[in-house]
């Protein structure tokens, strides 16, 4: 059965060619990884033989240099380079510490670094140069150890040209400094390269000076500034350093403006008033003002900042109140000691600022570490089809190298920058510009990472790594966004602006009733102004989210930003999609009946079938071999959405989808009839071959699966027939949702699949039909989620992100699953790992607690703002203690929030 | 104790701090606090 063939006719090179049908599984579809790993096992058995460089199996002993094997010649070639540099001390430091060359096919193709000799890229790649030295900092992903850095810095040795090179090992960086006149900038890459450590070269970031000194590198430009806005997510990581290190420098001189401000108000605290030297006094005094100045100026300056720009728009923001304390302070403590009276606050008023900074810095770093886990840590759960050996394999984004032969089809995404390998292309930078008009490649062309194929399928290979946040970014573009602020949102921006004025009328309100009393009533104030701490409501939300986020990503939900966990908690209704959703097109029966077809034929058919991305086509297509299509000319391709596409394969026209795209309906009802009902004259033929062919009766036609049609050249010639296999868990799945959701499918097939779904979803499929439509367009999709809305209801819409764009863009949360296919839309607001549907319940109920959370820490915060503030206008708090307080107050409801809500996720097993 | 003295201890006493301040600000601004793992490996194996 497995063996069998779908085509009659065939030649022995066609079985050769792997045509499966039956359970349609070709062992080609395999996770890589499972592959490798039976791969490698296989291997332990024999011989347990590691390669001296990189340390993995080899798979024989043929490469050898020095009685030391090497699993290839480009590991190999790389020792004798190091030995032949007294370098070997590189294996000493760690065990087979290389960098594995096995799948670098590129060592060999220099000339894609020919661009480094452009004059005006180098200038922009390039931190220093000046006659004979050069300063250039590269990323350089494959350093992992001792030997690498010290390999790296001994670079000089390999090279003349090169004077110095430093490694930061955290950021997996190398600043080299060369001489521009004996190497030149390519030369310094390949020589990394050759080495094993290729640069990860931002050709995006790069570009986004506008400089046009050549016409080639104007029209690089001319891309690169339109994907400016978008690629400024790379910039901050810079200046986020900056901010990191101006924020420690104001600490520190915080922090050594408070011990030396209080040792000089220790003279106050100890002597009674009076005994006190006047000249002392006034001297401390003097002395702790130089040392608050640095703090008011420097460390303090962003309170400043920020809350004048708040003014100048007209707002008021949460820096607003911190100002106004500490310069309440500062004033009343120079007023005072230029009175003589007291030697002023002033040690108040710098640990109230380094406390302040403190809990600045608490916030930062754990930002940061929230901002790593979902740049580095969870990843679109988007695969991409590469090309490796010949055949067609599906791998996750997340491990996609560089130097990958890609193969993208219609309407998928380019997921890194790369290089055109097909001879003629178009891709849509959309996503990238908003501009629509698709723009022609050529081979050899760089195509950037966020384009998307429009027409026939394409080769291409991989530049540049995957750049997580980049996609990210492109994400959460503007166009995309559904301008959509929810309740929570709203009401904690709105309840910021009137806490501050609150809090300032309060204080005002203090001063006043302790008027006549100067140093109660600035007391009273001041401690009013900075225990008032709307931050840790503003906090709340922001953290529980960060965290929500980070949950969904590692558990393979990956939710474009936080306001679509909040929109989840609304959501009353649930529609789901079908093909490709529900069922799994990897794995389905496919069939064809109708007419036999000749060996080109066939292959034609195939050649057209691997450019759609359509799950269907999909499913037909990985029942064939991928060999069989390469380097057949497909042109003029033409999708309809959810109806069909036609191409050109070898100059024949294919078309293939629903029979109503595919040929005229009535020609087409005419087909049925004699393959079902005259079937005797198709008979001899079929059964003599052993044809897979199922005879049904006219009325059950349509009852066996999904159909797909095809016609060459004008000439009808059947159909395939694709029997889903549904994912696991659904039944659980609905049975559990439908308690608290409304559910709805609908599906662009035939109905041939209502009794099986109606029995999956827990419904009688007679009494029901609302909730289950066929048939349905992509417009009908969008047209039955608005309808739902009109209603009330608030729509999740869980679809396949491009047939289905539109409804996902027109619900409140549109859930893209993601499986075999790169075919992701921005237009949907989270990606769901298809293994993880069935956890979709525990996904929406792990955003309702997430909202819970928020709304408890509200409380705790609203709790201690009462308390605190009671306390400071009776006076009773020193405004010292309310500096206490405040970060204390921060730092409880972010380890509340962070607490809850990874307890949260603990308990629903996320 | 006269107050003169208290004034040039204390002045000598916090030149002293501002000093420790100044290098502080230079460990700082020369980017010292931004690498911490790298010259701890680096030193391992300089002989090499």
């Amino acid at each position: 059965m497995a063996t069998s063939n779908i085509f009659p006719n065939t030649s022995e090179t066609l079985q050769q060619r792997e045509w499966i049908s039956g359970n349609g599984v070709l062992t080609a579809h395999l996770p890589t990884e499972q592959q490798r790993q039976s791969h490698a096992q296989h291997h332990v058995e024999q011989h347990t033989t590691h390669c001296h460089h990189c340390g993995e199996l080899c798979a024989d002993t043929s490469i050898q240099a020095d009685d030391k094997a090497f699993c290839c010649e480009g590991c190999k070639f790389v020792y004798e380079l190091l030995r032949d540099n007294n370098l070997c001390a590189y294996y000493d430091i760690e065990n087979h510490a290389g960098v594995s060359l096995k799948n670098v096919p590129t060592i060999q193709r220099r000339s894609r670094f020919d661009y480094l000799e452009d004059e005006t890229l180098q200038r922009q790649i390039l931190e220093f140069r000046s006659g004979k030295v050069a300063k250039v900092t590269f990323y350089l992903p494959q350093i992992h150890c001792a030997s690498c850095l010290w390999l790296l810095e001994k670079l000089y040795k390999l090279n003349d040209g090169v004077t110095a090179s430093r490694v930061d090992f955290m950021r997996k960086e190398v600043n080299i400094t060369y001489n521009p006149q004996q190497i030149s900038l390519r030369g310094v890459v390949e020589l990394l390269t050759t080495i094993g450590y290729e640069p990860e070269l931002h050709l995006n970031a790069l570009l986004d000076t506008p400089q046009s000194d050549t016409p080639q590198v104007d029209t690089l430009n001319t891309d690169a500034n339109q994907r400016t806005k978008t690629s400024d997510k790379e910039k901050p990581k810079r200046s986020k350093q900056s901010v990191l290190t101006s924020l420690y420098l104001k600490i520190g001189i915080a922090g050594f403006a408070f011990g030396n401000t209080m040792i000089f108000s220790f003279p106050e605290y100890f002597s009674d008033a009076g005994t006190l030297d006047e000249r002392l006094r006034g001297f401390f005094g003097v002395l702790s003002i130089l040392m608050a100045l640095p703090v008011l100026l420097y460390s303090a300056s962003d309170y400043f900042k920020s809350s004048w720009q708040s003014l100048k728009r007209g707002h008021i923001n949460l820096d607003v109140p911190i100002a106004l304390g500490i310069s309440a302070l500062f004033i009343r403590s120079v007023v005072e000691i230029a009175h003589g009276a007291t030697s002023g606050y002033l040690d108040s008023f710098t640990g109230l600022v380094l406390l302040l900074l403190c809990g600045k810095l608490f916030q930062q770093k754990t930002f940061d570490v929230i901002a790593f886990d979902r740049d580095y840590k969870s990843y679109f759960p988007i695969a991409v089809s590469v090309l490796r050996g010949g055949e067609e394999t599906t791998i996750p984004l997340a491990t996609l190298d560089v130097g990958e032969r890609l193969f993208i089809r219609n309407a998928e995404l380019v997921p890194a920058d790369s290089v055109m390998e097909s001879k003629k292309g178009h891709v849509d930078y959309s996503f990238v510009t908003g501009e629509a008009s698709p723009v022609e490649v050529l081979q050899g062309d760089v195509v950037y990472a966020g384009g998307r194929i429009v027409g026939g399928a394409v080769e291409m290979t991989t530049q540049n790594s995957v750049s997580q946040s980049y996609l990210t970014s492109l994400w959460n573009n503007d166009a995309f966004q559904k301008h959509r602020k929810t309740a929570l949102e709203e009401v904690s921006d709105r309840f910021g602006a009137w806490f501050t004025v609150f809090v300032l009328l309060l204080a005002s309100a203090a001063f006043i009733a302790w008027m006549p009393d100067m140093v109660k009533a600035v007391n009273a104030a001041t401690a009013v102004l900075v225990i008032a701490c709307p931050c840790a409501m503003t906090l709340a939300a922001p953290f529980a989210l960060g965290w929500a986020l980070k949950i969904f990503g590692n558990a393979g939900l990956y939710v474009k930003n936080t306001s679509v966990v909040l929109e989840l908690t609304r959501i009353n209704t649930i529609v789901f999609d079908k093909t490709g959703t529900l069922t799994d097109s990897a794995d389905s029966t496919v069939e064809f009946a109708g007419k036999d077809l000749r060996v080109c034929e066939q292959e034609y058919l195939a050649a057209a079938l691997s450019q759609s991305s359509h799950p269907l086509t999909r499913s037909i297509a990985e029942t064939m071999s991928y060999a069989l299509v390469r380097g057949m000319e497909v042109r003029n391709f033409d999708e309809t959405p959810a109806r069909g596409f036609m191409c050109r394969v070898e100059g024949h026209l294919i078309r293939v989808g629903s029979a109503e795209y595919v040929a005229a309906p009535l020609f087409c009802e005419e087909f049925k009839r004699t393959i079902s009902g005259k079937r005797s004259v198709l008979m001899p033929d079929l059964r003599s071959l052993d044809y897979p062919i199922r005879h049904y009766p006219a009325t059950d036609i349509r009852k066996f699966g999904a159909e797909v049609h095809v016609a060459i050249d004008n000439d009808y010639k059947g159909f395939f027939t694709v029997k889903p296999t549904y994912r696991s868990g659904l039944r659980e799945l609905f049975a559990t949702l439908r308690r608290k959701y409304a559910l709805f499918l609908l599906s662009g097939d035939n109905d041939a699949e209502r009794e099986r779904l109606s029995d999956l979803f827990g419904i009688n499929a007679n009494d029901d039909n609302r909730a289950m439509a066929f048939y349905q367009t992509p417009h009908d999709k969008l047209e039955r989620v608005r309808e739902l809305q009109d209603v009330g209801a608030h729509v999740a819409m869980i679809g396949d992100g491009l047939n289905d764009a539109g409804a996902l863009k027109q619900s409140n949360v549109g859930i893209a699953l993601a499986s075999e296919s790169g075919a992701f839309s921005p237009a949907c607001d989270a990606v769901l790992s298809a293994d993880k549907l069935a956890r979709l319940s525990d996904f929406i109920s792990f955003a309702g607690y997430t909202r819970r959370v928020i709304i408890a820490a509200f409380w705790i915060s609203v709790v201690y703002n009462i308390v605190g503030l009671t306390f400071a206008v009776m006076g009773w708090l020193s405004p010292l203690v309310s500096a206490i307080l405040m970060p204390v107050s921060n730092a409880t409801v972010i380890g509340f929030t962070t607490l809850a809500t990874i307890i949260g996720a603990k308990i629903r097993k996320l | 104790m006269p107050a003169e003295m208290v004034m040039i201890l204390v002045g000598f006493s916090t030149a002293f701090a501002l000093t420790f301040l100044a290098a502080f600000i230079w460990a700082v601004k020369t980017g010292q606090f931004k690498d911490r793992t790298t010259p701890a490996m680096r030193m391992l194996n300089d002989d090499k």
